[in-house]
């Protein structure tokens, strides 16, 4: 007989996968292992007598019944989790907070800015991802992604930072032999 | 970038060189696909971001 939590779980790892499209993508964004995900997810089948996802392409995508069972339960889990977020003010606030950044961004942002910011909110967790890939933030479960460089067509929502500018740098010691153009 | 030579310019190990030339700008953006509110902790992360933007000396 399975817990009201174990059942929570099993569900938890079927709408995150059924999301990112990857038991590795569900796993990143819950914070657990990607076996941990899949064996959720097949003791939700075993209990529910149905395969809810089709394991056999190469992409994970769910089965019929599984999109039937998505459609209905995903709006739930979703406003229980939003649900988290009506009390905290940001003396509570809490919670991993999962996000990728270019290199460009990683030095500054570990060196300093990090830093000050998990000071000033002491109970979030920073997951953070330097990397100049392109990332695909829903399918590798990232909550937030900076992006340097126009957007292209998207269906994720982008808030603007500001700008960067491209400066000419150079060592004094070059200065010092060519001479400051 | 210049924020990628913050460290070096404050430093001295690197100086700005033809700073009147108008180099190109590039916009930055940051993008998540929680659909109707973003949870607090991201808000406070943005606004957290646009602040450091800002301080560090760029152009924004």
């Amino acid at each position: 007989m399975t817990t009201i939590l174990e059942r929570t779980a099993g569900l938890l790892a079927f709408v995150r996968t059924v999301d990112a499209g990857s038991f590795a993508g569900a796993a990143r964004s819950i914070g657990a292992s990607p076996s941990a995900v899949s064996k959720s997810v097949s003791r939700l089948e075993q209990r529910l007598g149905v395969r809810l996802l089709q394991r056999s392409t190469r992409t994970l995508s769910p089965t019929s019944e599984g999109a039937a069972y998505y459609e209905h339960v995903a709006p739930h889990l979703r406003a229980i989790e939003e649900a988290d977020d009506i009390v905290q003010v940001p003396g509570n606030v809490r919670g991993v907070l999962r996000v990728t950044v270019p290199s460009t961004f990683g030095r500054p942002l570990i060196s300093a800015w990090a830093g000050s910011f998990l000071e000033r909110y002491p109970d979030i967790k920073l997951d953070l991802s330097v990397t100049d890939r392109r990332v695909d933030l829903i399918r590798e479960g990232f909550d937030l992604a900076v992006r340097i460089g126009e957007l292209e067509d998207t269906n994720l929502i982008g808030r603007s930072l500001g700008v960067l500018q491209y400066v000419l740098g150079a060592s004094p010691e070059y200065l010092q032999r060519r001479g400051i153009p | 970038m210049r924020i990628a030579i913050e460290d070096e310019l404050a430093a001295g190990r690197l100086n700005v060189v033809l700073p009147e030339i108008p180099m190109f700008t590039t916009p930055v953006y940051v993008l998540h696909a929680f659909e109707r509110q973003l949870p607090l902790r991201a808000r406070l992360f943005i606004d957290f971001l646009v602040e450091a933007l800002g301080v560090s000396r760029l152009s924004l």
